[in-house]
């Protein structure tokens, strides 16, 4: 390339426009915290990584689980597609157009998760599946719940319309009903308390 | 809170945000932090209006905040990063015009020039990113800098000429 060249593309990024929705977030954080009289604060690094995509994550790691260490059982199977329905229904609460049914979407799913993972508890009592599975499983389950747990906190001061932060709010009172339960089961799992 | 000031800053904000938000994403090439450093640099522009402070050019006191969380951004991170074409499609409306083959080489070619932009001196990446991307004039980046308008034109200049020296072997599609 030569000088005249690199000018040129150079120039034609100033044509890059941000896209509404990212444009959305910055204005929504922005006046957020201003709206809120809070000073600014550099978010805790989990809220960098959105709620689908932590899912995601999640899933990734229970699937190299289920493929390397476990037999694939249909209720270990269903956890998985469950946390499947998560990301999803994770992407479409951060990027859908109607917030108050996608956070009663997610807390559905989020029920249907954790029916999904009581059964590992009595499949676990049956020798389906050993103890320290059913712990895995509940580590990144709860350490899901954590992150939506954070992202609630901070998203709900924000929200306007009053049937969304409702809907939100009942989603955070379940998140963190499902917390106390999987902790729970983590402490009843763990090695010291076998 | 102040009505005043927050209309004041509500303006500033639907005037500059996207220019800012496109400068933040091109010189740290990573959406989230892109996202991070422009929502800071508007909060902390908020403060010192919210404080009453008189600010003559506003525009010039967001690119000096902004470059500060950048060079804090990089001091923390460690290393400059690689620009993936993935930052254009997370944080960049797609093109509306042409086809798409251009479309994609234009991409292709801002992720070839801004991966080349970072192996330069950061005082040589900001006036080129300043004046070409952000079309500043070299008065107004002299104000941001605190340099005299003779010093950014030298400046400018040889940050051109290296810029070219790192993609002479590249050739435009």
């Amino acid at each position: 390339m030569n000088e005249q060249e690199i000018e040129q593309i150079l120039k034609k990024m100033h044509t890059l426009q941000p896209k509404p929705e990212a444009f959305g977030a910055l204005r929504g954080r922005v006046f957020g915290v201003i709206d809120a009289g809070a000073r600014p604060v550099t978010p805790p690094f989990w809220s960098r990584y959105s709620v689908g995509a932590y899912a995601s994550a999640i899933m990734f790691i229970l699937i190299l689980v289920a493929a390397n260490q476990m037999p694939m059982h249909s209720t270990y199977n269903r956890s998985i597609s469950s946390l499947a329905s998560l990301e999803q229904a994770g992407y479409a609460l951060e990027n859908g157009t109607s917030p108050a049914t996608n956070a009663r979407n997610l807390q559905a799913i989020l029920r249907s998760t954790r029916a999904t993972l009581d059964e590992l508890k009595l499949k676990g009592q049956f020798g389906a599946y050993s103890q320290s599975d059913c712990l895995h499983a509940y580590v990144l389950y709860d350490s899901y719940l954590d992150y939506l747990s954070g992202y609630l906190d901070e998203m709900i001061p924000m929200l306007k319309d009053p049937d969304s932060a409702a809907a939100f709010k009942e989603l955070q009172a379940y998140v963190a009903d499902s917390q106390t339960e999987a902790n729970a089961r983590i402490t009843m799992y763990s090695p010291s308390q076998q | 809170m102040d009505k005043n000031a927050r209309n004041y800053f509500e303006g500033l904000f639907e005037r500059s945000s996207k220019a800012m938000l496109r400068y933040a994403a091109l010189k740290v090439a990573d959406s989230q932090a892109a996202e991070d450093i422009t929502a800071n640099t508007f909060l902390r522009l908020w403060e010192r209006i919210r404080a009453g402070e008189k600010i003559e050019n506003p525009r010039a006191l967001l690119y000096v905040i902004a470059h500060g969380l950048v060079v804090d951004h990089y001091r923390k991170a460690g290393r400059q990063k690689s620009v993936s074409l993935d930052l254009f499609d997370d944080v960049f409306e797609g093109e509306t015009e042409g086809d798409i083959t251009s479309a994609i080489n234009d991409r292709l070619n801002y992720a070839a020039v801004l991966s080349a932009t970072q192996k330069l001196k950061d005082e040589y990446q900001e006036v080129l990113v300043l004046h070409y991307v952000q079309d500043i004039s070299i008065s107004e980046i002299a104000e941001i800098l605190g340099e005299k308008e003779n010093n950014v034109r030298v400046r400018l200049h040889r940050a051109l000429a290296k810029l070219r020296d790192v993609l002479a072997p590249i050739h435009i599609s």
